[in-house]
């Protein structure tokens, strides 16, 4: 392709065609009619009647509507899409459209449960009926709306029979796929290039695929290149947590009921991962005779739902560790103390019995406790708490600390028949160059990348490259996801450096090595009472000091405290600066708000490195750890419970308002 | 409506609705590359440009209010010395910007050390608070642009002393 990669907003060509998008105003309901007048030839009006293939998009196993002619399933859905010469003209002629809507649900509602997982062990019954003491609360993550993020859209244009692709996308085989699919011509005549993303945020998973799809059936139409982007929110899943733990009387967790909801949106997209994710993320790290954990993800009429914080594990994570700091508070202990006493050496003992041979557990909280001044901080905050008027709003020393600790993992949960397609290519050329082939696209990863090959092959890094290609040839190494980056690609370059390294010398150059990944065991999918479900984590503790400002109600925080085990690190600098940013962006969207350069606290992030293992990241669990930090220092600083994300000062303040 | 200007050191006419953002008649007509916008509301900070050597958000510009006067982005701005100063501040104290947000970190920093060489942390924050990407520290944000200061100050007081 002759097009100089960079934002999809940069890319632009000669008689381009700009695109908006027409979505429906309602979120159920049916298209009575609509009305399109007769615009100037060089504007493009694309319906699902243009569609020449499948009007449907695939995403794994479950499929979602391209573009509706009559029923309308969720709010925003995309009917029709305008292009013209200018975005300008493109806006005036998508306000001269007019549809009619009938609001009226459509005959087949859907509702109900798309996926549903559970897993249960001991007699939950009688172990509630015979505890101590009951603890119920109930957390909920809201919908979060990923803004500020580089814009999402697609260019496309035609070479003779090809389709040539520039997206936005974390995953170019899927908008290769798709827009052979829609557009009915042969996936290899369509080349997909990835276009620049910020990678901090990013959730740009499927809606690039139905710009791609768009943009290629007006090029298709009007034989000019033709560029889509739009803006349209893209939201997390609400998720909520209701957890119900016994406690025996000398406080010890005997028994732990869980029950997760999930809105997924109107299609199940990612379904059962999510449930997964949830269920791993609920379990908790202090063992009981009895545990029960329900996870459903529900319908709603709402937009297909993005996951730039991973599928739910984070949400989980944070209900399992705000209930410890809830359970530690109702018991008038030292969260800190407490959980380093449950936790005991390197042997960790999960909810659901599994153990933990070498857990960092201990060493990371022992870490964070000493930077912070954990236990000294937590004492004055406590002291404080106790002495307030629980009745006074203005308290004026709204002070507090808090601690969580756990585990994230990173990739997919169990070993799904269509991961086996995906795979990775190193090349050793003549000069020792060495060129990594993958489809994606991550310059935080590309340096681990590089690192392992010069690691395993001694060839210097500066000879090693990370092909920057197309679909037509780049091999396909999935959706870049849950941190699969790092996590999945890093192993099978490993292993492509090591077959290279068996036949070098002995092969005439240049010699290619492809990896798949492999499949994973079936057993650690399936018995979740045996084993840690996830086959790659990294561990973590966060400690969280604030103060709530007594006039905007503001949460001021006073420092972060973060220690991680993210396996082998290549370039700390790198990962702390990766870490930071996540960091900030999680508490952006705890406040609810925008963090400005004068708002930003001081983050203290250190880590434990094991030389013999593989690169894993932090992302997730550093956001769900931090989640439950900032809410248990929250509830100590407010002297109330605080136990959703986002709290907005608003919320702060209906939270100080409550007896 | 045609509206006059000069764009990275060039003249140039644009025919155009007089209404429509500085940000659009850029990326659009002018096909600048270096703007990466997300909200078009001023709130991402990633649309900044120089309107007669000051950073604005183009975004909340209406075309009608830069005839006559001069724009210039990071294509035309990286030729000259002071975006040299701006990215050895930078490069010194190893906080270079993510691409996204690259353009509009340089030219706020270019803002501040115009007005004054040697600002202070609280000056640049408060700049740097129209910015939504936080792809730098406080910290390293505060070290670059002061570092910049630096060598635009020594740069000056050079030229003065020639």
């Amino acid at each position: 392709m002759d097009i100089k990669t960079g934002y999809i907003s940069s890319v632009h060509a000669q008689d381009m065609l700009h695109g908006t998008v027409i979505r429906s105003p309602i979120s159920q309901g049916k298209i009575t009619s609509y009305d399109i007048p007769a615009f100037s030839p060089d504007v493009v009006v694309i319906t699902a009647q243009d569609v020449p293939g499948s009007n449907s998009l695939r995403v794994l196993q479950e499929t979602m509507p391209f573009l509706t002619q009559d029923s309308i399933q969720y709010l925003g859905q995309p009917i029709m899409a305008v292009f013209a010469p200018t975005y300008e003209q493109a806006k005036v002629c998508t306000s001269s459209i007019s549809i009619q809507f009938d609001t009226q649900p459509p005959e087949k509602n859907q509702t109900g449960v798309f996926s549903e997982t559970s897993a249960s062990h001991g007699d939950i019954e009688q172990v509630f009926a015979s505890a101590d003491q009951i603890i119920e609360r109930s957390y909920t993550c809201r919908e979060q709306q990923s803004t500020f993020t580089a814009p999402t859209g697609a260019f496309t244009k035609l070479d003779g029979d090809k389709i040539m692709v520039t997206a936005s996308t974390q995953w170019p085989f899927h908008v290769r796929g798709t827009i052979s699919e829609v557009c009915a011509v042969g996936k290899r005549k369509v080349l997909v290039r990835t276009a620049d993303y910020s990678p901090n945020y990013g959730e740009k998973l499927i809606y690039p695929s139905i710009y791609g799809c768009l943009a290629a059936l007006a090029s298709l139409k009007s034989g000019k290149p033709a560029r889509l982007i739009s803006r349209f929110p893209m939201t997390s899943p609400r998720i909520t947590v209701i957890r119900k733990s016994a406690l025996n009387s000398d406080g010890d967790l005997t028994g732990e009921d869980v029950l997760i909801t999930a809105d997924i949106g109107a299609f199940p997209l990612f379904a059962d991962e999510i449930t997964e994710h949830l269920r791993g993320g609920a379990m908790g790290y202090i063992p009981a005779e009895a545990y029960r954990i329900s996870v459903k993800a529900l319908y709603s009429p709402n937009p297909p739902r993005c996951h730039f914080d991973g599928f739910g594990f984070s949400a989980a994570l944070f209900s399992s560790e705000t209930q410890i700091s809830e359970i530690c508070s109702a018991a008038r202990a030292n969260p800190a103390q407490w959980r380093l006493n449950r936790y005991g050496g390197k042997e960790l003992h999960l909810l659901n019995g599994a153990v933990i041979p070498a857990s960092p557990l201990h060493e990371l909280m022992e870490g964070v406790i000493r930077k912070s001044d954990f236990h000294r901080k937590y004492a004055v905050c406590r002291m404080n708490q106790l002495q307030r008027n629980s009745h006074s709003v203005h308290a004026g020393y709204l002070r507090g600390i808090g601690i969580a600790s756990g585990y994230a993992p990173n990739g997919f949960s169990r070993n799904y028949p269509w991961e086996k397609k995906y795979s990775v290519s190193v090349r050793l050329d003549q000069n020792n160059k060495i060129t990594i082939l993958t489809s994606l696209c991550s310059s935080g990863a590309s340096h681990a990348w590089k690192k392992t090959c010069s690691d395993v092959l001694g060839i210097a890094e500066e000879h090693i490259s990370v092909l920057q290609g197309d679909t037509g040839n780049l091999p396909n190494s999935g959706p870049h996801i849950i941190s699969r980056d790092i996590a999945m690609i890093t192993p099978l370059v490993r292993r492509c450096c090591e077959s290279i390294k068996k036949q070098r010398f002995k092969q005439p150059l240049p010699i290619v090595v492809k990896r798949g990944f492999k499949a994973r065991s079936e057993e650690a999918g399936k018995e979740f009472h045996r084993y840690l479900p996830f086959s790659t984590v990294a561990w973590g503790a966060v400690v969280v000091e604030l103060e709530v400002d007594s006039v905007s109600l503001m949460p001021e925080f006073r420092g972060i405290w973060c220690a991680l085990d993210c396996g082998k690190i290549y370039d700390e600098q790198q990962l702390r600066k990766t870490l930071r940013t996540k960091l900030l962006r999680a508490l952006q969207l705890t406040v609810g708000s925008r963090i400005t350069y004068d708002y930003m606290p001081r983050t203290d992030i250190h880590f434990i490195s094991r030389e013999h293992s593989m690169p894993v990241s932090g992302t997730q669990v550093l956001i769900g750890l931090f989640y439950s930090a900032f809410c248990s220092a929250l509830s100590q600083a407010l002297n109330r419970r605080a136990s959703e994300i986002p709290l907005s000062p608003s919320e702060i303040l209906e939270l100080l308002e409550e007896l | 409506m045609k509206i006059d200007c000069q764009l990275n050191g060039k003249p140039k006419e644009f025919y155009v609705s007089s209404d429509i953002p500085l940000l659009q008649l850029l990326t659009e007509y002018a096909h600048i590359s270096t703007l990466h916008p997300d909200c078009g509301k001023g709130m991402c900070g990633n649309c900044i440009v120089l309107l007669d050597d000051l950073p604005v958000l183009s975004c909340l510009i209406p075309a009608f209010e830069i005839r006559g006067r001069q724009i210039t982005t990071l294509e035309r701005f990286q030729k000259t010395r002071d975006y040299t100063d701006i990215i050895k501040g930078f490069e010194r104290t190893d906080s270079m910007p993510c691409s996204y947000c690259f353009s509009s970190k340089i030219l706020l920093a270019h803002g501040i050390i115009s007005r004054n060489v040697s600002p202070e942390p609280d000056e640049i924050l408060q700049t740097y608070s129209i910015h939504a990407c936080t792809c730098l520290d406080v910290s390293q944000i505060v070290k670059a642009v002061a570092q910049a200061g630096t060598y635009r100050g020594r740069r000056r007081r050079y030229a003065r002393r020639k």
